[in-house]
């Protein structure tokens, strides 16, 4: 029966029913059987098809139902205007019907502390789930499900009685990058070719740590490197690195460059957890560090100069240029190339 | 006379390296080169006095140049605006102005075995297009114009 339900269109589609009838209204055009031989119940081509993924788009200019050849005609996307583009100060506009400002997408229309809508997510799945369609009302007259306002509590590990582990890491970003993202751009490369870690004067004295040079970064779950910035900009027994998640180790080790310099190798993921959505500890967790020699990994790129495998081609032809790819003339010979956007990255067996 | 510079309202300077990276890719500056580069001050003796601020730095267009007082050939020069800039085919690569450069902000052309600077993108202004790190500036800390005739956009830095 359940599996019957699976494959019927009525059941995991009812908003599509009626596309198993014909234009006139009532009667089927095809059956369950007959449309499942067909590759599709209620399509028999693939512009079909389109025509009815496309069912619940209206044509912004003329409020019309659109068409897959409509959209074909009009393109992939479309600006909005700008009296669509999402403004500042919504909650202030005024309900014509009270008078009065909308407020907040909230149950009270206020900002609220105590997160009803989250409490609701958690226990029915609400606006999510399909099953219980908001049916399902919480009794707000309940005792709260967690503290609203911020609470103090002990750090699992202690920076104030650790000795194993004496500094306290916390972890920041750096305006140039996003995540992953930009790292593989030359010349923002050489600006943090490596990862960076801070550390102050006076730890830097302690641990023998000078600056530029590289480090050990070891925590109870691993250990990873990084090169030291001694600066006063961090207290004592702090350090600060970035989420760094290279170097790419191209010449040598591609495969395993992920835990040179990664501080996610350190963090900790068990408890105590965020009482509303569970997050870990990712920021402020007991370090220790200690001076490395020399390079810990070969293949490590740590000057400027080594990034030019990564410059952009500069003998292309304007205008050629796609996303990906983009045509690359040879001046002696007269012929045209096309070059992959992977070629950015040099195969690390021809360097 | 006028007096053609790049103003940079430090204190709105975020640290996000456009200007560097919107240089070098305008310009075609060499990897490990600046033209125009940002730098991290950090100042105090402890972290409770610590300061610390983004500088961008590149040719401070001096009213009397040492680079043009001392280039033998006469490379560095002055333009009919008043603007310090190098023809780099007179350049023979003494590198004497890098030295006398009181900012530091000369680079060395590999390649081309001579010396290079912040022309303030010559070749964008003089078609009246704004330089490109003052275009392309996230928080808008950069203007550019003639701090003589006190154009808006200058004016604007150099009064607050």
């Amino acid at each position: 029966m359940n599996a019957k339900k699976c494959f019927d269109a009525d059941f995991t589609n009812p908003g599509k029913s009626k596309i198993l009838r014909n234009p006139g209204g009532s009667e089927l055009v095809g059956s369950f059987e007959t449309g499942v031989a067909k590759g599709y119940p209620w399509a028999h081509t693939e512009e079909q098809l389109m025509d009815e993924f496309m069912d619940t788009q209206l044509d912004p200019d003329t409020g019309k139902r659109m068409t897959w050849d409509d959209l074909l005609k009009k393109g992939g996307f479309e600006y909005a205007p700008e009296k669509e583009w999402r403004q500042y100060y919504v909650y202030k506009t005024i309900d014509p019907a009270t008078g009065k400002p909308i407020g907040f997408g909230t149950p009270s229309g206020r900002v609220e502390p105590y997160s009803e809508i989250t409490v609701k997510l958690g226990r029915t799945g609400y606006p999510f789930s399909l099953c219980n369609e908001g049916l399902i009302e919480l009794d707000s007259s309940k005792s709260a499900e967690y503290e609203p306002v911020p609470y103090y509590e002990e750090p699992a590990e202690n920076p104030n009685d650790d000795k194993d582990y004496p500094l306290a890491l916390t972890e920041g970003r750096v305006p140039i990058y996003h995540h992953g993202t930009l790292r593989n751009v030359p010349w923002l490369r050489e600006i943090m070719p490596t990862a960076e870690i801070w550390v102050n004067p006076k730890d830097a004295d302690k641990y023998g740590i000078t600056h530029k040079g590289w480090v050990k970064v070891e925590s109870r779950r691993g250990e990873t490197y990084a090169r030291a910035i001694v600066t006063n900009g961090i207290p004592e027994r702090m350090v600060y690195q970035e989420r760094f998640w290279n170097p790419e180790l191209l010449q040598s080790d591609p495969y395993g460059s992920w835990n040179a310099m990664n501080v996610n190798v350190l963090t900790k993921n068990d408890p105590p957890y965020n009482d509303v959505y569970g997050t870990y500890t990712l920021r402020g967790f007991q370090v220790k560090i200690s001076p490395v020699d020399k390079n810990p990994y070969d293949g490590i790129w740590t000057e400027p100069e080594q990034f030019e495998p990564w410059l952009p081609l500069t003998d292309t032809k304007p205008g050629t240029a796609t996303s990906g790819s983009w045509q690359q003339l040879d001046d002696t010979t007269g012929t045209a190339t096309t070059v992959e956007d992977n070629d950015w990255c040099p195969d690390p067996t021809k360097m | 006379m006028s007096h053609y510079c790049l103003v940079v309202d430090l204190n709105l300077c975020t640290g996000c390296m456009s200007c560097e990276i919107s240089c070098k890719q305008e310009n075609d500056v060499a990897l490990g080169q600046y033209w125009n580069k940002v730098l991290r001050i950090g100042q105090g003796d402890s972290t409770d006095t610590f300061k610390q601020y983004w500088m961008p730095t590149m040719c401070q267009q001096c009213a009397d140049a040492p680079c043009v007082n001392v280039c033998p050939t006469g490379a560095s020069y002055r333009n009919e605006d008043n603007m310090v800039l190098i023809n780099k085919e007179k350049c023979i690569g003494c590198r004497y102005c890098m030295m006398a450069c009181p900012y530091g902000v000369r680079s060395w052309n590999k390649t081309q075995k001579c010396v290079e600077k912040c022309t303030m993108c010559n070749q964008l202004t003089s078609a009246g297009e704004k330089p490109a790190c003052v275009k392309n500036c996230a928080s808008h800390c950069r203007f550019y114009g003639d701090l003589m005739t006190r154009t808006p956009t200058c004016r604007r830095s150099w009064h607050r």
